[in-house]
């Protein structure tokens, strides 16, 4: 009547096994390796969203006879502060999962 | 901001969220078609070494998890395939949560333009077992308003694009067992989360009237929202599987799509039981879910597990290791059939005697 799991709710006893609240399992052999490889799975996200909106806005531009590909190709940026802002914004994306990395992975 | 393509078919808030469930979609596709059956040859080639046959227990299994767990392959699918989940869910998350009073005006004004069709009390007390991380979505389905919208497009992630269209619940209702005696005047959708099978329950029994149930009220919100915008009148209801506040005998047909392994054990017979008390007699009950087995070949053993521990089905197991038609036998169904379906899933059919 005493034992630890009768001090448990039942949902606490079912759970047994998974990982806490905020843990994080490693699979890989160091959980560097899990953060790198989750590093790189946001990356292709980023990078086929901006291919995506890219392939989008260039077929538009040129069906609406506006910009030529040449036109693109030689486009300077004018507001340097929110191409700033964006990039950093992706990098703490792809990097965050390493920053917040603990030392039990 | 005006919802882009509101109703059955709605678009997430913003390109990049489409482009981005777009590639998730393709990740995903990657780990389970063209990673996973190399991943089970060499789980079963593990198994075949150590003299198992095809199909092992769960104590089997155990003893040959930890080689499995030391391949580099099924390391870094697993890691693939839950950093998939969370990205996906994280996402669909931050980018509604980024217009968060629009969306659940949304919510509420869908209840004052078509009341008396959700049902609910405020004082309702969700069991701690229902508020995990489900599949990992942050805030499970309870935790946060916005849950159902996060659902809707992260499920669509997770059905591979095979779903886009409500496909797969058009193809459950369709493998409903309906009485013999052809009398469908009320119809329940048990655990009906989003209530996709509950709108095409309407669409497929115009006649009937037809009900959602669901411990998780974000998700009756989003359910209620979408019915409506849909102009397809059914009733939601948040209530507990084992105790819906609904009359003896009062239902004709009972649909519970993949339920049984999202709740607790101890919840096993008790809903069952209840689904009978609802049913009138001749009333079917179809119960679509996964398969119930003691054995299981070695590489199904590998992703049981993963998804119990990792993907957060924490009562998955339990569900499988059942035998539910014995159940269904026991407490006085007739009649229990199983039946496979298109899927993975098993179709276990049965009826309320007479």
């Amino acid at each position: 009547m005493n034992s630890k799991h009768d001090e448990l709710s039942r949902a606490q006893v079912d759970r047994a096994g998974l990982p806490g609240p905020g843990e994080e399992p490693h699979f890989l052999p160091h959980p560097v390796m899990d953060r790198l490889l989750e590093a790189v799975i946001v990356l292709g996200g980023e990078l086929w969203i901006e291919r995506d909106r890219r392939r989008a806005l260039e077929s538009l531009l040129h069906s609406k006879g506006l910009v030529t590909p040449e036109e693109i190709e030689t486009h300077s940026e004018t507001d340097a502060q929110d191409r700033q802002q964006e990039l950093t914004a992706l990098v703490t994306r792809l990097l965050d999962p390493l920053r917040t990395m603990r030392a039990d992975g | 901001m005006e919802q882009r393509n509101p109703g059955k078919h709605p678009q997430p808030p913003r390109r990049e969220d489409a482009s981005h469930m777009d590639y998730m979609t393709e990740v995903r596709n990657f780990a389970i078609r063209s990673w996973f059956p190399e991943i089970a040859g060499e789980v079963g080639g593990i198994a075949a070494q150590a003299g198992m046959p095809a199909g092992i227990s769960a104590d089997e299994y155990a003893q040959l998890a930890p080689e499995i767990d030391r391949s580099p392959a099924v390391a870094g699918w697993k890691r693939l395939m839950r950093s998939q989940q969370q990205l996906a869910w994280q996402k669909l998350q931050d980018s509604y949560a980024a217009d968060r009073e629009f969306w659940e005006g949304q919510l509420t004004e869908a209840e004052e333009r078509n009341p008396g069709r959700l049902h609910y009390d405020p004082d309702f007390q969700v069991p701690e077992s229902a508020c995990e991380d489900i599949h990992l979505q942050p805030g499970g389905y309870c935790g946060d308003n916005l849950a159902g919208f996060v659902f809707y497009h992260g499920t669509r992630v997770f059905y591979q694009g095979d779903n886009d269209r409500d496909e797969i619940h058009e193809a459950c209702v369709d493998d409903m067992r309906l009485p013999a005696d052809g009398q469908v005047r009320r119809i329940l959708d048990l655990g009906c989360s989003i209530g996709q099978c509950t709108t095409v329950l309407k669409d497929r029994h115009p006649q009937a009237e037809v009900w959602g149930l669901d411990v998780a009220l974000p998700m009756l919100r989003y359910a209620h929202m979408r019915a409506t915008d849909m102009g397809v009148d059914v009733h939601f209801q948040q209530a507990l599987a084992e105790n819906m506040q609904h009359a003896d005998d009062s239902f004709d047909a009972v649909l519970a799509y993949i339920l049984f392994h999202e709740v607790p054990e101890h919840t096993f017979e008790p809903i069952v039981r209840e689904m009978l008390r609802v049913l009138r007699p001749g009333g079917t009950l179809t119960v679509i879910d996964t398969p119930n087995s003691t054995v299981f070949p070695t590489p199904n053993w590998m992703w049981k597990v993963f998804d119990a521990r990792y993907n957060c089905e924490p009562y998955s197991q339990a569900f499988g290791a059942l035998d539910f038609a014995a159940l269904l036998d026991k407490v006085g169904f007739e009649d229990v059939r199983k039946e496979t379906t298109n899927t993975f899933l098993l179709n276990t059919l049965a009826t309320k005697p007479g």
